[in-house]
């Protein structure tokens, strides 16, 4: 057993277990109404937290209300309507050589669990995991990313008020406080974050075996076949990659197309960005900055070292945080741009002839937390999504399935593992004990002794 | 062919890098990916199993001096786990179909199942046919490629393995490697797409360690110190009988046999008792000349067991004999056991049997709570419904057994598997098809006119934002309503239309009336 050094988190996650072997967080009834609360904070200080965001990454109002707090509210939805059912244990079939015994599969809380938020959707990617976690019956805490300095004060702020504040925490701290955080044992740990992050985050898990899901990116790319409607993809393209200034970790990072494509797809590109930003895309408030200095600085180093072709903006401001939302053609596999997860407005584009040399290019490279293809031809989506692997696919549109009801959200390789949203967030969340309860009866020992 | 794929590097060690892209390679290539090859790969493994049975049986034996009726406590949970995924196999690859909502009636949703790729399975040698064989049944359903590291402490049924495997698996996807922890070590360095170990929990935390490089997921199949909670009301006689059965399959070798006993002077006086009885008419005055009982598989072992009969503090009632020529250590019950005694200190792993008295079940399960060390298997002997809600709710374990012990393994479509410092993940079934396939999740939507108009909001520019925002705040807060299940069959076709020829009828009789 490895045992844990003082640090300075040591006596708050040891209170935390306390709470948590009180036995507070088990009935459904207090699950769900620590939901409701989180329900009622999000409503209640809605406008606190558009502006905390607007502080953080200038996120216009429409983006964040429909991409961070409507996702929240529907899932918290979701997760108080369901509870009660997502809690009852799974019975097993009952076999007639077994008639008076029961079996079933309970779901109980792993016990106190770490959440590592991100910057890039800081509320989204703090509570979405924590409102699973809370549903199942856990204590937990909450560690948002600094990098968004103003929705994690705010979180913090606001949550203990909310919150039963022994069972629930929220912690500020940077990258040495996090990893002494991480030196402390939980009893799950869930991390969003880079790959970097993912592995440090795993290795601090193994010396205690505490189960994790890495929740993190990668190049999710795009195929565009020739077959495609181009007026909606382009659309459904550029929302995906410029929404936040591309800093999702399931933006469309780069596309894969032949010339011709490539052509129409551009030809679309400049009417629709015309459309929504016009002329003068600086001054325009519906476009998000970049976090901070330092990937404005790595995402102008991009630009200026690659060897394709800037076709549209290209301009940046490093005293703004503005990277100009950017297309550049004729990259090659070995161009920086593709080298790391853009994580930025940069969409490069790759040439390939064929959905096959889509396939292989994709099979080369790390599996991908999202897989795009755009094309009128179910065949070749077929074709693609059959011989290539990556955390989750959507057909003829980017983004979209991360919200859609029903679906797990998770990646594969170093994209991730683990999934969540829904009912596989509380499943995430839950151990699974199996149950055997045998009777004493003559019955069941006379047909047991063989043995 | 050669079973192992070994290349010495100059500075020493294996290196198997070369072996997994082979594999790699094959698994591109999508050999293990159709369902006759998965099909035909698990037909060959139920035949590598019914036409060597004998000498499986006496590999086992000559490894722990197995009685063939022990070991068929080995087989037979892996023939019918293979006679499984044989049958359901092509239920199981199914994609998941999800509910379609109404409001977006084009869109489609399902959960493709891929195979990770190229997968490890570390073995192990206390029931080394079962334990390797059974994860690979999963992944071979699950269309992987698979290396199997079997383990040097089992040497005769590792090597039957070794010999057996190659002529009845497809050697260009299936690799086997013998040998002990450098082999391990070495295969840890390559990357794999997914590690399934069963070991204890110190190899385990150097497995997790090692599958961080690559962020290669894992299930660990750990072990630790199974209790069993004898209460008042327990009916002794049956009781005894099956612990005493769940302590000496393979001489309490096992992950999950009951590791201490927890209980009241009364109750541990009866116990003992019975135990008594059982033992003797099981295996007679002279239990070391039993054919039933098996060995301590080794000197390392046998000698930490023996250390442990010598240093504890509680009192030995039955046995305490041990033979270091002969790997024999009698069945062992220690009572006046102190929680700080050695017998507590690690999983025994041995046919010794402490016991620790408690007054009540409340002390029970504080002091279970108390451990740092959450088991694989809890065991409750007890008729009392109170009792059992309370440990049902107020503790935690891999798997919860009441009456009974070790069944818990095979039981059908019951998955198997720990928490905390037992274990990370669950197999057994379909369970074990689900762990060694990643479900991706599949959203395919189209061009057409609806589609588009209900998601056209999310675009620049962001103005009239207000009557936007409202309009899609009403529609997704009631889009559940909207969920169909994607499945419709007969049934649901033939409900409706019920449905309809029932109202046009009721609809007929009101104005007839």
């Amino acid at each position: 057993m490895s045992s844990v050094a003082k640090n300075a988190y040591t006596e708050m996650v040891s209170s935390v277990r306390k709470a948590y072997n009180s036995g507070k967080t088990r009935p459904i009834s207090f699950r769900v109404q620590q939901l409701k609360n989180m329900e009622t904070m999000i409503r209640e200080n809605s406008n606190e937290i558009l502006d905390a965001l607007a502080k953080d990454l200038r996120k216009p109002k429409l983006e964040a209300t429909l991409y961070e707090l409507e996702i929240i509210l529907n899932e918290l939805k979701g997760l108080i309507k369901n509870c009660k059912k997502h809690a009852e244990p799974d019975k097993l079939p009952v076999n007639l050589l077994a008639i008076l015994d029961t079996a079933y599969i309970r779901k109980e809380p792993y016990g106190v669990v770490l959440v590592l938020g991100a910057w890039n959707y800081p509320v989204l990617l703090s509570l979405q995991p924590a409102m699973g976690a809370i549903c199942a019956g856990n204590c937990v805490v909450i560690k948002p990313s600094e990098l968004a300095s103003h929705s994690a004060k705010l979180m913090a702020h606001l949550i203990p008020k909310y919150l039963d504040s022994d069972c629930y925490k929220v912690v500020l701290a940077e990258v040495e406080g996090t990893k002494d955080l991480l030196k402390n044992k939980w009893d799950y740990i869930f991390c969003t974050g880079g790959t970097n992050v993912g592995r440090a985050v795993m290795q601090a898990a193994a010396s205690n075996l505490t189960p994790v899901t890495l929740e993190l990116g990668g190049k999710s790319p795009c195929y565009v076949d020739e077959s495609a409607d181009f007026d909606l993809a382009a659309k459904r393209i550029l929302w995906g990659k410029f929404a936040n200034l591309g800093q999702t970790c399931i933006a469309p990072d780069y596309v894969l197309c032949s010339k011709n494509a490539e052509k129409a797809f551009l030809n679309m590109a400049n009417v629709v960005l015309k459309e929504w930003y016009g002329d003068d895309l600086k001054t325009n408030t519906d476009i998000p900055r970049i976090v901070n200095a330092r990937h404005c600085k790595r995402l102008k180093a991009l630009l200026e070292t690659t060897r394709g072709k800037i076709v549209f903006g290209g301009d940046t401001d490093e005293k703004d945080l503005w990277i100009e939302p950017t297309i550049v053609v004729d990259v090659e596999e070995d161009d920086p741009l593709m080298q790391e997860e853009i994580f930025g407005p940069i969409l490069p584009i790759i040439t390939v002839n064929s959905v096959d040399e889509a396939i292989e290019f994709i099979n080369k490279r790390p599996r991908p937390l999202a897989l795009y293809s755009f094309a009128k031809n179910e065949k070749m989506n077929d074709r693609l999504i059959e011989n290539t692997t990556s955390g989750g696919v959507c057909v003829n549109d980017t983004m979209w399935h991360m919200a859609w009801n029903g679906l797990p959200f998770g990646g594969i390789g170093d994209s991730g593992m683990g999934n969540y949203h829904g009912k596989f967030s509380f499943d995430a969340f839950s151990h699974h004990r199996s149950v055997l309860n045998r009777s004493f009866s003559m019955l069941s020992e006379k047909l047991g002794e063989a043995r | 062919m050669e079973s192992n794929n070994i290349m010495e590097v100059a500075n020493g060690g294996p290196n198997f890098e070369k072996m997994v892209e082979e594999l790699r390679d094959a698994f591109k290539k999508g050999k293990t990916r159709p369902y006759e090859f998965r099909l035909n790969q698990l037909l060959n493994l139920q035949k590598l199993l019914e036409e060597n049975s004998d000498e499986i049986d006496r590999a086992l034996h000559k490894d722990l001096k197995r009685h063939k009726m022990e070991s068929a406590g080995e087989i037979l949970p892996l023939k019918v786990e293979i006679a499984d995924a044989i049958r359901l196999l092509s239920s199981w690859m199914l994609p998941d179909k999800l509910p379609t909502c109404l409001l977006l009636p084009n869109d489609r949703a399902y959960l493709q199942h891929d195979p990770y790729g190229v997968v490890l399975i570390i073995g192990t040698w206390n029931y080394p046919m079962l334990l390797t064989l059974n994860p690979l049944v999963g992944a071979i359903a699950a269309g992987n490629c698979a290396v199997l590291k079997l383990s040097d402490g089992s040497p005769c049924s590792s090597a039957k393995l070794a010999e057996l495997l190659p002529q009845y698996l497809d050697t260009s996807c299936f690799k086997v490697v013998s040998g002990g922890a450098t082999e391990s070590v070495a295969l840890l360095k390559v990357k794999f797409d997914y590690i399934f170990a069963t070991c204890s929990s110190r190899i385990g935390r150097k497995v997790m360690a090692a599958a961080v490089e690559n962020l290669t997921p894992i299930t660990l199949e750990l072990g630790g110190k199974c209790p069993l909670y004898i209460h008042d009301s327990a009916d002794f006689e049956i009781a005894a009988k099956r612990i005493i059965w769940g302590k000496m399959i393979n001489n309490g070798q096992s992950c999950i046999a009951p590791d201490y006993i927890i209980c009241s002077r009364q109750a541990e006086e009866e116990f003992i008792a019975c135990a008594k009885k059982v033992l003797l008419s099981w295996y007679g005055k002279d239990e070391k000349a039993s054919q039933d009982i098996t060995r301590i598989i080794n000197n390392h072992h046998f000698n930490r067991l023996k250390k442990l009969l010598e240093n504890t503090k509680g009192k030995i009632v039955v046995g305490g004999n041990t033979d270091a020529a002969d790997l024999w250590i009698s069945p062992t019950i220690v009572v006046d056991v102190k929680s700080s005694d050695v017998l507590m200190e690690d999983e025994i792993f041995g046919p010794i049997l402490p016991i620790i008295r408690m007054d009540s079940a409340e002390q029970a399960i504080e002091y279970l709570n108390a451990r740092k060390d959450k088991p694989l298997s809890l065991y409750v002997f007890s008729k009392d419904k109170n009792v059992n809600k309370m440990f049902n709710e107020q503790t935690t374990s891999g798997t919860l057994t009441f009456n009974e012990v070790m069944l818990q393994c095979s039981w059908q479509e019951m998955p198997f598997g720990g928490v905390g410092d037992s274990g990370i993940g669950k197999y057994h079934g379909k369970y074990s098809y689900e762990t060694f396939t990643h479900k991706k999740g599949v959203l395919v939507r189209d061009f057409s006119f609806i589609t588009e108009n209900f998601a056209a909001i999310r675009y620049p520019p962001y103005s009239s934002a207000e009557v936007k925002l409202q309009f899609l705040y009403l529609f997704l807060s009631n889009l559940h309503y909207f969920n169909i299940p994607r499945n419709i069959g007969l049934p649901h076709v033939l409900a409706f239309f019920c449905g309809i020829v029932f109202m046009l009828f009721m609809g007929a009789l009101q104005s007839a009336c």
